[in-house]
């Protein structure tokens, strides 16, 4: 999706505006896997993210006479897989409070598991400290680690400025370095 | 330090805000950037059930639908259809068809006005009724093309005091998990459902107001008193509050009883329209603060901080809070 230039974008939102059939499958089939991707960073849940996209290309459709020629259709589309991809979230929590299920797993529970396996046990660990940053935070770091995002342009798909995602970026990485400090320390002190 | 040739781990744009934040430990960040290769998620779609979502979506798309045709095209066919009273495949057709134009007709009559306070303002608004409501920064209210048709019924998120014009017909404010329902009276509205502890939050200072959940819990409020949905869907029971407290953002004042400190940081966030970076620990903290206004955000802060222990400092974007 990178790749994709504006015109492009515009060209098939003036398609969509005018109910143009192709250009609502070109987009589809250009954006799919991207959108898919952003809505996994925000809800880290599969499942979801099927439903979320379906929700977006249905609304797309639906809205298609309306979408501004103004403003980016790209930047309409991250738009909307981030309002679908909050709400669900949104829901998630309420059920949570209600629901013993959803509770997280306690973390010294996992440790356990491998102990033999050092760098396996390592990587279990770094992708659970990432799942427990913060929301924005931890958004902000894996787009910029895994999708390899200028901050600029992580800036504009969480509608945050600039600065604000280097300072998630920076607070993220030295949240990690923390943890690890701490993970190594622990592991040193058991073998001896 | 090493020289920046040998820390080839972070990219460019991360490396250079480190050192302009005068960061001495790149080599270690740098690690750390390449550890979580590992955590690296798998994220490609299943590509059947992209698939199955594909023509889902095309087959929704290439149904066939009604163009919107003149309105006389649609009484004489509405007459046809009344007079043949027999409705035959052809006719059920037709009849279907009309009915979606109808339909799309009310829909674009019925298509809301949306009123946006954003952040850093706040906004009134007059409605047709001869009601006010004044929005609070970063506040939405959508009112429907049929706004007072039999009701008077408007859509808030965020946060809005009311001056509602006595009519027979009820005004309605619908949150995301309640409506407030009353004649005329003056009262506050707070939903924001993005809050950590989302609820709705109602002060009445005027009149009779009633709340009601989705789950169709109640209370009835009177003047002084307040009462904020919980996440059971159960009303709260009123609490007598102070209105000048709950009123105190219409004069650009501050007001916060046992509150935790992300959600007093959250509001600074939209009535100044800067970022406050502080973290999940200092959020949590329980605060109570009373302003009233209008001040600046960092005579603001500077009291917070100086009440709850913790420094701030200036960022560009805003303000970092943290703990000593």
């Amino acid at each position: 999706m990178q790749s994709i230039s504006e015109e492009q974008f515009r060209a098939w939102g003036d398609g969509l505006r005018h109910s143009d059939r192709e250009a609502f499958t070109s987009v589809f089939d250009a954006t799919y896997d991207a959108l898919f991707r952003f809505a996994w960073y925000i809800t880290h849940d599969r499942e979801a993210c099927y439903d979320i996209l379906q929700d977006v290309f249905a609304k797309l459709w639906l809205v298609r006479e309306t979408i501004d020629p103004d403003r980016s259709l790209k930047a309409l589309l991250y738009q909307m897989v981030r309002n679908y991809a909050l709400n669900h979230e949104r829901q998630k929590k309420r059920h949570a409070t209600d629901s013993l299920d959803a509770m997280p797993v306690d973390p010294s529970e996992q440790e356990e598991v491998d102990d033999g396996l050092d760098a396996d046990a390592l990587n279990r660990q770094v992708r659970m400290w990432i799942a427990e940053m913060p929301e924005r935070r931890r958004l902000a770091f894996e787009l910029s680690r895994f999708e390899g995002l200028s901050h600029e342009e992580i800036a504009v798909r969480m509608n945050l400025a600039p600065k604000t995602v280097n300072n998630h970026i920076v607070l993220a990485l030295q949240y990690l370095r923390k943890r690890l400090d701490a993970y190594r320390q622990q592991s040193e002190s058991l073998r001896t | 330090m090493r020289a920046s040739s040998n820390i080839p781990n972070l990219p460019p744009s991360v490396e250079a805000h480190l050192r302009s934040e005068g960061s001495a430990d790149l080599d270690a960040l740098g690690e750390v950037w390449m550890l979580c290769e590992s955590a690296r998620p798998d994220l490609a779609p299943d590509p059947a059930r992209k698939q199955s979502a594909r023509r889902a979506l095309l087959t929704a798309v290439t149904a066939p639908e009604p163009r919107i045709s003149p309105i006389a095209g649609i009484a004489g066919r509405l007459r046809r259809l009344v007079r043949s009273r027999t409705f035959t495949p052809r006719r059920s057709l037709t009849a279907a068809l009309v009915t979606a134009v109808v339909l799309l007709g009310v829909f674009l009559t019925l298509r809301p006005t949306t009123y946006h306070a954003p952040a850093g303002q706040t906004l009134s608004v007059h409605l047709p009724d001869g009601s006010t409501v004044t929005l609070n920064s970063a506040s939405t209210l959508r009112v429907s093309g049929l706004f007072s048709w039999a009701e008077r019924r408007v859509r808030l998120d965020g946060e809005g005091f009311f001056e509602v014009a006595h009519e027979n017909k009820p005004f309605i404010v619908e949150t995301f998990d309640a409506e407030t329902r009353v004649l005329g009276t003056k009262f506050n509205v707070f939903a924001r459902p993005t809050e950590s502890a989302p609820a709705t939050w109602v002060t009445v200072a005027e009149g009779k107001v009633g709340v009601r959940t989705r789950q169709g819990d109640g209370v009835v409020l009177t003047p002084g008193l307040a009462a904020h949905t919980l996440p059971t869907g159960a009303v709260s029971p009123p609490d007598s509050v102070s209105l000048t407290h709950a009123l105190a953002w219409r004069e650009g004042g501050l007001a916060f009883r046992d509150q935790p400190l992300g959600a007093i940081f959250d509001e600074i966030e939209r009535r100044f329209a800067i970022e406050i970076v502080a973290d999940d620990e200092l959020r949590a903290r329980p605060q109570s603060y009373f302003k009233h206004g209008p001040f600046d955000a960092e005579t603001i802060l500077s009291e917070l901080t100086q009440m709850s222990g913790a420094r701030y400092r200036p960022i560009a974007s805003g303000y970092e809070v943290y703990l000593p």
